[in-house]
């Protein structure tokens, strides 16, 4: 299950969402669809592709990797984890 | 177990203190944190004692100007090295001290985390007046925000804050809590040449500046109705991201988790305050003027 970092800053940018870590104050920008992961979490990664498989027109296989390469990047810069 | 004493009682912004803590002590945050104007809908017990264990915290230090400070969260409980420890909530609150007391930067800490639970931004801006309009002017330190308030000042604008300003997004009033304007010599002779002759009868801070008392307890509620950046030289509009960015270095980093929750509301409401166009010294005095000469019908 993938969760998000309670502690980041959250700041709403018309469709987009900017995420600020509050110990480093790295900030990073989500695109609507990123924006839609975000917002779903806590879910398991098979869960958030298929929220992208229904909301856009992405084949599973793109979508599982879309989500994947997303929250590697978010866990890197520690703004989610994997419980 | 808190020392018994007698309660001390006092306002900050809406925030009702009842204080125990010794006279000396409370003296001290009265003078940064006292203010006069408007009503409490909040409570904060200030007490001496030992601090609660943390429980469950999670550590992270921070660089104050004294010395690094390790702070200890776990959700609305905070420890603030091993000085100060507090419950927050969005009414109620409670403040303990060790015995010993805490550094003035500390107490600060503390409050303007319990003042961020109420719902109140803390922005580091200077703000300026003119009847029940207010525009904040933000910038790094050595940006020009003093300076700026004092050719303001000049021109006939009320200062409410040289650089410690509150905002309350929901209702939109904003309240300084600077009691004096510290400006150099050379700058008050250069902008505000009228006022030198009452320079004798100022004193100056550490750092040889004039300290130019502000009227505080505005007869009226102001309301912001801009956020202005300085910038040392001419720049393009921010992107958005970059307005993300300004705000944040205005308003500060929540730690607890309510604070958090009310600090994220009120960044989403005051980005529609900000103005994307960066400002210089130059600049930043006609536009405020223009900002504050502006009437809606709603307001006449």
């Amino acid at each position: 299950m993938w969760q998000a970092n309670a502690e980041v800053l959250v700041t709403a940018l018309d469709d987009e969402l900017v995420l600020m870590h509050p110990t480093s104050n790295q900030m990073f920008s989500l695109n609507p669809s990123g924006r839609l992961v975000w917002q779903a979490l806590p879910r398991t990664e098979a869960a958030l592709a298929g929220l992208l498989t229904a909301q856009y027109d992405l084949s599973p296989e793109q979508a599982g990797q879309d989500v994947h390469a997303l929250l590697l990047d978010l866990q890197n810069r520690q703004l989610a984890f994997l419980t | 177990m808190s020392t018994a004493r007698p309660f001390l009682r006092w306002q900050s912004l809406d925030l009702q203190v009842s204080s125990a803590l010794p006279p000396e002590l409370d003296i001290q945050l009265r003078e940064f944190w006292q203010t006069r104007a408007g009503a409490t809908g909040r409570e904060v017990s200030l007490t001496l004692g030992p601090l609660p264990p943390p429980r469950d915290a999670v550590t992270q230090r921070v660089s104050l100007l004294e010395r690094p400070l390790e702070i200890r969260v776990a959700a609305d409980e905070l420890w603030l090295g091993e000085q100060l420890w507090a419950r927050t909530g969005p009414l109620n609150a409670e403040v303990r001290c060790r015995p010993d007391g805490a550094s003035p930067e500390v107490w600060a800490l503390m409050f303007t985390e319990l003042h961020r639970a109420g719902g109140w931004l803390p922005l580091h801006a200077a703000v300026v007046a003119s009847g029940s309009r207010a525009v904040a002017i933000t910038g790094v330190s050595g940006a020009g925000k003093s300076t700026a308030a004092l050719r303001l000042s000049a021109a006939g604008m009320q200062v409410i804050a040289e650089d410690r300003a509150f905002w309350h997004p929901a209702s939109g009033e904003i309240r300084g809590l600077d009691t004096h304007l510290r400006v150099y010599d050379d700058s008050l002779a250069r902008f505000a040449p009228e006022r030198l002759p009452g320079a004798v009868a100022w004193e100056r801070d550490g750092h040889g500046k004039l300290r130019i008392p502000l009227q505080t307890g505005s007869p009226q509620a102001t309301r912001l109705v801009q956020l202005l950046l300085l910038r040392p030289a001419e720049l393009d509009l921010l992107t958005p991201p970059e307005r993300v960015r300004v705000l944040w270095e205005t308003t500060g980093v929540p730690l607890t988790f309510t604070a958090r929750q009310q600090v994220q509301r009120g960044v989403a409401q005051l980005l529609r305050l900000l103005s994307p166009h960066p400002l210089t010294r130059e600049q930043v005095e006609p536009a405020v003027r223009g900002l504050l000469a502006f009437t809606s019908p709603a307001e006449s």
